[in-house]
């Protein structure tokens, strides 16, 4: 009797542990947004830093899509958030770059079926033009 | 030593519970917010600025949609929407705002969109004091154009509130003032109005419901949903 009480407070102890350190610190954000809003900030108001803010959020982009691709060990990784994909696309499109601009549309494309009516008919464009 | 022994856990177990329930309030959600309508997709056009300030638009515009995903939507990219819609030839925000909002969701085949008008994006000199104010007011309508629902809120920020210190007071809030004058608040101001917006408490008739993306959706529309 005694034996199981002291194993059943171990377990309680644990399960405490495990409550107090994951408790209401977890991050609680459904998406990984990057520096999303910075991005557009400069995008719009700072056209001296503009290429290398796109630059560097293209890099955000495939790293994210990299990582989500060689998952290991059941690890969870946030998903990016809805239409930061398709953002990519539209800054390589608006520099003429229709290749990757098609690369990003057809992420987004997968990932959110919402987003497949608008992008479906600006992929065909695109690959038209190509 | 049982009877310790049973106290003892059913202490811990009180204390778990606790622990647990410590921040997961219940409260009553109000599914039929939307009139029954629940959107999965929120297209965000451009806002419409009634103030001289060019970067109030597009500050409020990158601004919106982490709210929104947040909260399960299937938020349209905004940049892009700009885009397709500049494309379209809709180049001003007016000019959005004036097409029929059929019109727009169809083009998307967006469920509901946003508009959002700045009212106020102002920052005020006087002196030695110096405030900024923000005025939004946001409108969902659905893709039959009904409105779903719609905020007006505002905030005013000012650095200076101390008050007295004589003249060596005045000179620092003299300074404070300056810098709110040269760099405002626009931003986290901004972001405190959408975080009222659409992250308010739910279970009254203002809160903004929750999108299918949500882990809570289900449960939200069972009536009763915890509290993030």
């Amino acid at each position: 009797m005694i034996n199981l009480y002291w194993a059943n407070k171990k377990r309680l102890g644990l399960a405490l542990i495990v409550i107090l350190t994951t408790g209401c610190a977890t991050d609680t954000r459904l998406y990984n947004w990057g520096k999303y809003e910075q991005t557009l900030f400069t995008v719009y108001h700072d056209p001296e830093y503009k290429e290398q803010a796109i630059q560097q959020y293209i890099n955000f982009i495939n790293q994210q899509q990299a990582l989500n691709n060689q998952r290991v060990n059941n690890q969870t990784i946030k998903q990016l958030a809805p239409g930061l994909c398709a953002e990519a696309g539209t800054f390589m499109l608006e520099q003429g770059n229709y290749k990757n601009a098609l690369v990003f549309y057809k992420m987004e494309y997968e990932l959110w079926p919402e987003s497949r009516p608008m992008l479906g008919a600006l992929i065909q464009n695109l690959e038209a033009r190509l | 030593m049982k009877r310790l022994a049973t106290t003892l856990s059913m202490s811990l177990v009180l204390l778990l519970t606790i622990l647990v329930t410590g921040c997961a309030t219940q409260t009553v959600a109000f599914p039929d917010n939307f009139n029954g309508v629940r959107p999965a997709s929120i297209l965000i056009v451009p806002p419409l600025n009634e103030v001289t300030d060019v970067q109030a638009t597009t500050s409020v515009l990158a601004t919106l949609p982490y709210y929104l995903a947040e909260k399960g939507f299937y938020v349209f990219p905004v940049n892009t929407v700009k885009t397709l819609l500049e494309f379209e030839g809709y180049y001003e925000a007016a000019e959005v705002f004036a097409a029929p909002p059929e019109q727009l969701a169809n083009l998307f085949k967006a469920d509901a969109i946003l508009y959002v008008t700045i009212h106020q994006w102002t920052s005020k000199y006087v002196v030695f004091a110096a405030s900024t104010e923000v005025d939004f007011e946001y409108r969902l309508v659905a893709a039959d154009g009904s409105l779903l629902w719609q905020q007006r809120l505002n905030a005013v920020y000012s650095p200076n509130n101390n008050g007295g210190g004589g003249l060596a007071g005045l000179v620092v809030n003299a300074v404070q003032a300056a810098v709110e004058r040269s760099v405002p608040n626009y931003i986290p101001l901004t972001q405190s109005l959408h975080k009222r917006a659409f992250l308010a408490p739910q279970g009254n008739r203002q809160s903004f419901p929750l999108g299918p993306y949500h882990p809570y959706y289900a449960e939200y529309y069972e009536q009763v949903m915890p509290v993030l």
